[in-house]
């Protein structure tokens, strides 16, 4: 069951990483819309035990996931956003080429709003955001398949988002650091931070990096017996290549390529993602 | 302790009066105004970092410190005198000063908080040694916001002498040529070189940039400064349409007048007075943009113009006549409140209008009575675009003050201002960034 233990979670950590490439951290504009819709396609054929040790899933096991994402803001004002995130995800865990368990549903949606605290000299705006999580998916599955802790929380994140002008110049940055938590007994809380460098190379194409850390703490790992499979426990390091072309002035289309690097109690995943960025 | 002092103009205010301190406050914000020569530095080390006071601070004022880079000692003199925005004197002094080889002297000038009006000042001081010879300004706000508006009536004739000089600019033929220029292309934009005729039978030349794709866009239509010409710009997404008014870069035939000649040309009628032909060739620059609107795909219902300087001042002057434009920018205008201007400033181009007082038999109130005409203050009221005003609180120039009040006599609701603070006489990265926000919400674009 250990290796059970450690292959879930997927859909909440995919919607924490990929905001980054989309520069969630720049303001929006009075009345503008963003809508990113997103796919990505993650897989795990080992995971890295509570010591940090990577073994293969038993008996050629594969946990998949397609995930289908729709990541938004208003700008209520120069200084306000309004953000929100609708995740659905289908996942699989198969073992020998046989489906073993499988769940598709919504995942946790998020609700929040920024407000940027400093624009500087705008080229670059420190922000804070607040979100709620409300999970969207059955409470009472028998699976370790769900896509969420199964509890409301709540995410506070400090972000720096800017334009470089003399150094590096034209490049942009997004490093945003938080902390999500869910309000039950069990938590977890999880810190997590985030850095992105992007480079473009012309009017139409552009290059972006990301770095994603998060470790997620609880001090009761397993508590009820609805959510006894619920891994709380765990932190990976992952990085992201992304490369994106400029549709026009309103869209842009990014494809992405993502690793973990390291991870405790968790799969080591990769993939890759595809979404539109809409701005109007 | 409390020094009166005794030679004082007092006109609209009350005299300022100095206190010495019994402690030094550590500001510690250096601002160099004074060319470095060899012999002296001086430094002055403002109280308060942005130059900006309040009834809540015990002093105001500022610290001037002199170094002394020779090895020999040095004596000399430092004549005060600090005026109002009004150009009233204020307060005017003379100290001696001996500075030791290689030391330092700190004179402390400090006013006393019960004393000040609300408004803008001035103080310069003349250093003098047997080596040296600069001054040195500084300019401080004190409560800027509650300061009164000192705004006189426009001239009775304002709309009508406009009307006339629309009506004589629609009776000049336009010949507006809008000429390919594909050795100034690139890679996304195609480059347009324009002329066209305006009153008086001044050529004006200008550029156009267009983005090479088929959909609309919007324009930003700048206005150059005064004799400060203008060099094609590209922008993603948005077509720039760029003019030299009379008398600068190429659109100099009949105008080829130096710096200090050209903003008097004709000042003494204001039917043929240099400012109003700059107002009328942007004006007509407007009908350049219709005129390339279908054939270059551009957004007629998205102009924003834009100017710096004079340019500021034809841009309000549009913004006010033209319902054509959109969008006002206005960047650090130095042609604006012209009574005031002239009596407050040292700078250009109030230099240039007071040089003229003499000459020819031109009083001031003949140049006051033309340039009342043509200042921005006086269209503010008209102007019912979206505007942004971007100016520095210790220009020089042209005093804050004169602005603020351009911006008092704004009758909109929304109006966005930058106070760019200390800047001098340019304005700092930060309004730049935050006009391009500013651009994008005018424009539509994300």
């Amino acid at each position: 069951m250990k290796s059970n233990i450690s292959k879930i979670f997927i859909a909440v950590l995919l919607t924490i990483s990929f905001q980054q490439t989309v520069k969630a951290g720049f303001p929006i504009g009075n009345g503008r819309w963003l809508l990113a819709p997103t796919y990505t396609k993650y897989h795990a054929d080992g995971y890295w035990d509570n010591t940090g040790i990577y073994n293969n899933f038993a008996n050629k096991g594969r946990y998949e996931s397609d995930y289908f994402g729709l990541f938004g803001g208003v700008g209520i004002g120069r200084d306000v956003d309004l953000v929100f995130n609708i995740p659905y995800v289908q996942q699989r865990y198969l073992e020998n080429g046989q489906v073993k368990e499988s769940l598709s549903a919504v995942g946790d949606v998020s609700v929040g709003l920024s407000y940027f605290i400093n624009h500087f000299d705008y080229y670059k705006h420190l922000s804070i955001t607040g979100s709620l999580i409300f999970p969207a998916y059955p409470s009472i599955e028998q699976t370790y398949l769900l896509p969420g802790f199964n509890s409301t929380g709540g995410e506070i994140k400090m972000g720096l988002a800017g334009t470089n002008t003399n150094y590096l110049k034209d490049t942009y940055y997004d490093v945003e650091a938080g902390i999500r938590t869910y309000f039950n007994a069990g938590g977890p809380t999880m810190f997590f931070a985030n850095a992105t460098l992007g480079v473009p190379f012309n009017e139409d194409w552009k290059l972006s990096g990301t770095l994603n850390l998060l470790s997620s703490n609880s001090s009761t790992g397993f508590l009820t017996p609805t959510n006894i499979f619920i891994n709380r426990d765990f932190s990976y390091f992952r990085g992201n290549i992304s490369l994106g072309r400029r549709i026009n002035r309103n869209i842009t289309w990014w494809v992405s390529i993502f690793r973990d690097f390291t991870g405790r109690s968790i799969g080591q995943g990769q993939g890759f993602s595809t979404f539109m960025v809409f701005k109007f | 302790m409390l020094i009166a002092f005794a030679s004082i103009q007092v006109q609209a205010q009350k005299p300022l009066k100095f206190s010495e301190p019994s402690y030094t406050s550590g500001g510690a914000n250096y601002a160099s105004y004074a060319k470095d020569k060899n012999s002296i530095k001086s430094k002055i080390i403002a109280l308060n970092k942005k130059g900006i006071f309040s009834r809540k601070d015990k002093f105001v004022g500022y610290t001037l410190r002199l170094e002394n880079n020779v090895r020999q000692e040095q004596t000399g003199e430092i004549a005060l005198k600090v005026i109002n925005q009004s150009g009233v004197i204020l307060y005017q002094d003379v100290v001696g000063f001996s500075i030791r080889k290689k030391g330092e002297f700190e004179k402390k000038y400090f006013f006393d908080v019960s004393q000040m009006q609300p408004g803008y000042y001035t103080s310069t001081m003349s250093i003098s040694s047997a080596n040296y010879a600069d001054s040195v300004s500084y300019t401080f706000a004190f409560e800027p916001t509650n300061a009164a508006a000192t705004v006189s009536s426009a001239p009775s004739d304002f709309v009508n002498f406009w009307e006339q000089a629309r009506r004589d600019l629609n009776s000049t033929r336009a010949d507006i040529a809008i000429r390919p220029r594909p050795d100034l292309y690139r890679k996304n934009h195609n480059t347009f070189e324009i002329e066209y005729q305006s009153v008086d039978k001044a050529i004006i030349y200008g550029w156009l940039t267009v983005p090479a794709d088929k959909s609309s866009h919007p324009v930003l239509y700048i206005i150059s400064d005064y004799q400060s010409e203008l060099v094609p710009e590209y922008r993603k997404d948005v077509a720039v349409l760029s003019i030299n008014t009379r008398g600068t870069g190429p659109s100099n035939q009949n105008y080829n007048l130096g710096y200090d000649q050209l903003g008097l040309y004709n000042i003494a009628d204001r039917n043929k007075y240099f400012m109003k032909g700059v107002y009328l060739d942007g004006l007509r620059g407007v009908d350049v943009i219709f005129q390339a609107a279908n054939q270059l795909h551009l957004d007629t219902r998205k102009i924003v113009v834009q100017g710096a300087g004079l340019g500021a001042s034809v841009a309000a002057y549009l913004g006010a006549i033209d319902t054509r434009v959109s969008g006002v920018v206005m960047e650090a205008p130095n042609f604006i409140g012209f009574t005031s201007l002239l009596n407050s400033s040292q700078g250009f181009p109030a230099s240039m209008f007071n040089s003229s007082i003499g000459q020819r038999r031109i009083t001031k109130d003949n140049v006051l009575n033309t340039l009342e005409y043509f200042d921005p203050i006086y269209f503010a009221p008209y102007i019912s675009n979206r505007i942004l005003v971007g100016y520095s609180t210790n220009n020089s120039n042209a005093p804050a003050q004169n602005v603020i009040q351009f911006i008092d006599q704004l009758r909109i609701n929304k109006k966005d201002k930058y106070e760019c603070k200390n800047c001098g006489n340019t304005l700092k990265k930060g309004f730049y960034g935050f006009k391009e926000t500013w651009l994008k919400e005018r424009f539509g674009q994300p």
